[in-house]
């Protein structure tokens, strides 16, 4: 679903963030992607999502290249980023109205999925606020029900768990799972190794840019603890 | 003290991207901020020797009157207005509401610190203003009355007091709208209304007080007329009027103590109840009570027009900034039709300078409609958002059409009706109608796209507070003066080539916005791409 092909990317004035990647993330994956601090993770995630431009290799969204066809790619994933800077003049309902108008969404489906997830995360009564009044955790919830509404083939999230209550965090890994059973590919960085240990059927480690180690969980950490095996590869010393 | 100097630093760093530019590794971009830079020094100069050539023209005509003080009153009038309509749009923004305070707050400096720091990026800002204004006409002054040397600091220090008080009455007015406006749930449109409620009532009280001078009386005396409209507009014109023009040390004096006392009692009070005024503008209404209705759709263009129009509408700064083009626009036309009659017996006796007028009339509305661009900042707007629209699946020209699409929607209503009006009043033939409607309709096009593309070279996203963006940013600055000094070069062209003029100016105007749109279609959905 997303394919990853010797991905650089260089920012202005010379850091090189990301480094010759390539990955590949299939329907049904819940990959987890994990590094350090600047190692390279939500400049991946960027450049997959189409925010960010990228000078060398390519990315593949169901096939398609997210270079020359992003509109086409676009519409097969839902991004969600690690703060939810999300529309703060439009209350809650018209951000998702705004995210299904652009997705094209029918007034049945919308009518019928906004009210279910909203109900699940328990911010239907809020739906009504502007989202200037929402709580972190609020906006984190909002910005979930936005990429669930329509359905992606392929969900990219950038550190979800942050700001989630604890019931929430259940719900959205509960979530996560039934997307994955209805074939949708979830790629998402973390720093909670815990959490990938538990929900990832596959870990990639970035390092300075570089893939270090990728593959399915089990593999990956071997008969140690992941947190044991991230501290290990990624250790300078 | 030390703390209040950080704060100010802090916050003027961020003026026109100048420590992103000093900390910035890639050479092209500092020598691009460099020569931004240098472009608006001289763009500053210039305006200065505009200023100062103003200044003559009206000192020169007050000492015919026998009144060149005359002049210290009209600037002094006209800089404290213009202080105090500045200060009642971003007063409250920059001293309560900016994005920065969570950090602030939480760090150990004083509130008083704090305001005292505020206060000073207020102060600064409308410093530069006065200093626009009032420093040529001081000047002026010296040379006709041929002052002492004593004069000059005695002039230059009260210069430094003049924006006080009309900005304390501004921020005072700013944080009432904002309090009014708190009560509201889509508080920033009430903000927005009574901002403009206020800066329209404040001007229009300004212009009521004027003269006739054709006065029958014998005994009536032009220059004392002239000078107490001045004294009429502001009060405390009169005691700095005196103050400067006759060296009076006891006005001097008193002038500075009210300033001083002003400022310091603002200061007080706003220390006293700064915590509770912080949570009256900045807490939210949030009901928590909504209930699911059905959901109308819409397509995906319509859909990130309706976004950009409660983008701008949730922005007081943003709409005040940038709808005055339109507004005024509309009050011109109105202006045109009442004077009607003036305005044609004024013209029976001279027909040539009818003939000029009405070739200009196209070119004037234009450079109103270049005051109103919403899209020169339209994208530094989107802020830290910005990742959300880069995400979605739509075409970056459509993201483009709708933020042109907010310009458009100003200027268009704004044209046809000023247009309308003046074809009504000045009675031009068919020629000039046409184009008085079909130049200032392509120039509201041309604004849009320039301004997209004045926007994607300087971008700035990082951002802690609207003001910034709005009216401090480089893109705001490029994207209306470029659009004003292009309409004011082709409204010298059309003033000497007349109704050939206007054809040109139509071919090259519709060429350029073509050429634009090309360019952004190509190099900028690439730029766009590698905003972040």
């Amino acid at each position: 679903m997303l394919r990853i092909e010797s991905l650089s990317k260089t920012y202005k004035g010379g850091k090189r963030a990301v480094d010759n990647l390539s990955l590949h993330i299939e329907s049904g994956d819940i990959y987890g992607f994990i590094g350090h601090n600047g190692a390279g993770k939500t400049t991946t995630i960027m450049a997959c999502t189409g925010i960010l431009d990228f000078e060398q290799g390519n990315i593949y969204i169901g096939g398609k290249s997210i270079k020359d066809q992003p509109v086409e790619c676009k519409k097969q994933l839902a991004f969600i980023p690690d703060n939810p800077d999300l529309y703060e003049y439009m209350t809650g309902i018209q951000y998702l109205n705004f995210i299904c108008d652009i997705f094209e969404i029918s007034k049945k489906e919308r009518n019928k999925t906004i009210p279910k997830y909203a109900e699940s995360l328990e911010i239907l009564d809020n739906l009504g606020d502007l989202i200037s009044s929402y709580s972190h955790g609020m906006k984190q919830k909002l910005a979930l029900i936005s990429a669930f509404v329509h359905s992606p083939k392929l969900l990219i999230l950038d550190e979800p768990f942050v700001g989630l209550d604890p019931k929430s965090s259940h719900t959205l890994k509960q979530m996560m799972h039934q997307m994955c059973e209805n074939g949708c590919a979830i790629f998402f960085s973390t720093h909670v190794l815990d959490v990938a240990e538990k929900l990832c059927n596959k870990i990639a480690i970035i390092k300075n840019g570089q893939l270090i180690a990728s593959g399915p969980t089990d593999e990956v950490r071997g008969n140690s603890s992941l947190e044991d095996v991230f501290l290990e590869m990624t250790d300078d010393e | 003290m030390n703390k209040v100097y950080l704060i100010c630093k802090a916050y003027y760093l961020s003026f026109f991207g100048i420590n992103k530019a000093i900390h910035n590794k890639d050479k092209r971009e500092k020598s691009k901020t460099l020569f931004t830079l240098i472009g608006f020094v001289m763009l500053g100069l210039t305006l200065l020797g505009v200023s100062f050539i103003y200044s003559a023209m009206i000192g020169y005509a007050y000492h015919d009157y026998g009144r060149p003080d005359a002049l210290i009153a009209m600037m002094m009038a006209a800089s404290s207005v213009i202080c105090l309509v500045t200060t009642i749009s971003k007063g409250n923004s920059i001293l309560f509401t900016s994005k920065d305070y969570n950090i602030i707050m939480a760090l150990p400096i004083k509130i008083t610190d704090v305001i005292v720091a505020k206060l000073i990026v207020i102060y600064g800002m409308n410093l530069f203003f006065a200093l626009f204004v009032m420093f040529p006409a001081t000047i002026v002054f010296a040379v006709l009355t041929a002052a002492p040397v004593i004069f000059y600091p005695i002039a230059l220090l009260m210069i430094l007091f003049v924006p006080i008080v009309p900005m304390i009455v501004g921020t005072i007015l700013s944080i009432l709208i904002g309090i009014v406006a708190g009560h509201f749930k889509f508080k920033n449109i009430i903000s927005t209304v009574l901002i403009l409620a206020f800066t329209f009532g404040i001007m229009a009280l300004s212009f009521s007080f004027s003269f006739n001078a054709d006065n029958p009386d014998k005994n009536f005396d032009i220059g004392n007329a002239i000078i107490s409209v001045f004294y009429n507009i502001y009060p405390l014109t009169k005691m700095y009027t005196l103050a400067v023009s006759a060296i009076n040390i006891l006005y001097v004096l008193a002038f500075i103590a009210i300033s001083a006392v002003v400022g310091i009692l603002f200061s007080w009070l706003v220390n006293l109840k700064f915590r509770k005024i912080l949570t009256y503008l900045t807490s939210s209404k949030s009901a928590s009570n909504y209930k699911i209705h059905e959901l109308k759709n819409s397509r995906p263009l319509k859909a990130l027009y309706i976004r950009e129009i409660k983008r701008y509408i949730a922005s007081p700064i943003y709409v005040v900034n940038t709808a005055f083009g339109s507004i005024m626009l509309i009050i011109a036309g109105v202006v045109a039709v009442v004077s009607q009659k003036t305005l044609l017996s004024a013209f029976s006796q001279e027909p040539t300078m009818r003939g000029l007028v009405v070739v200009l009339i196209p070119m004037m509305i234009s450079v109103l409609v270049a005051m109103t661009n919403t899209a020169d900042v339209s994208i530094s707007m989107e802020g830290k958002s910005l990742g959300i629209i880069k995400s979605l699946p739509v075409r970056t020209i459509d993201v483009f059409l709708a933020k042109i699409l907010v310009s458009l929607t100003l200027n268009i209503p704004a044209v046809l009706i000023s247009a309308t009006l003046f074809s009504i009043s000045f009675k031009p033939g068919l020629f000039i109608i046409i184009m008085t409607f079909l130049i200032p309709l392509v120039y509201s096009f041309f604004t849009g796209v320039f301004g997209i593309v004045a926007n994607l070279c300087f971008p700035s996203l990082e951002w802690t507070n609207e003001t910034a963006v709005v009216k401090q940013s480089v893109a705001a600055m490029v994207g209306i003066l470029g659009g004003m000094v292009l309409s004011v070069l082709l409204t010298v062209m059309v003033g000497f080539l007349k109704e050939a003029g206007l054809i040109i100016v139509l071919a090259l105007i519709t060429l350029a916005t073509l050429l634009l749109f090309a360019l952004l279609k190509n190099w900028g959905q690439q730029k766009f791409l590698q905003i972040h």
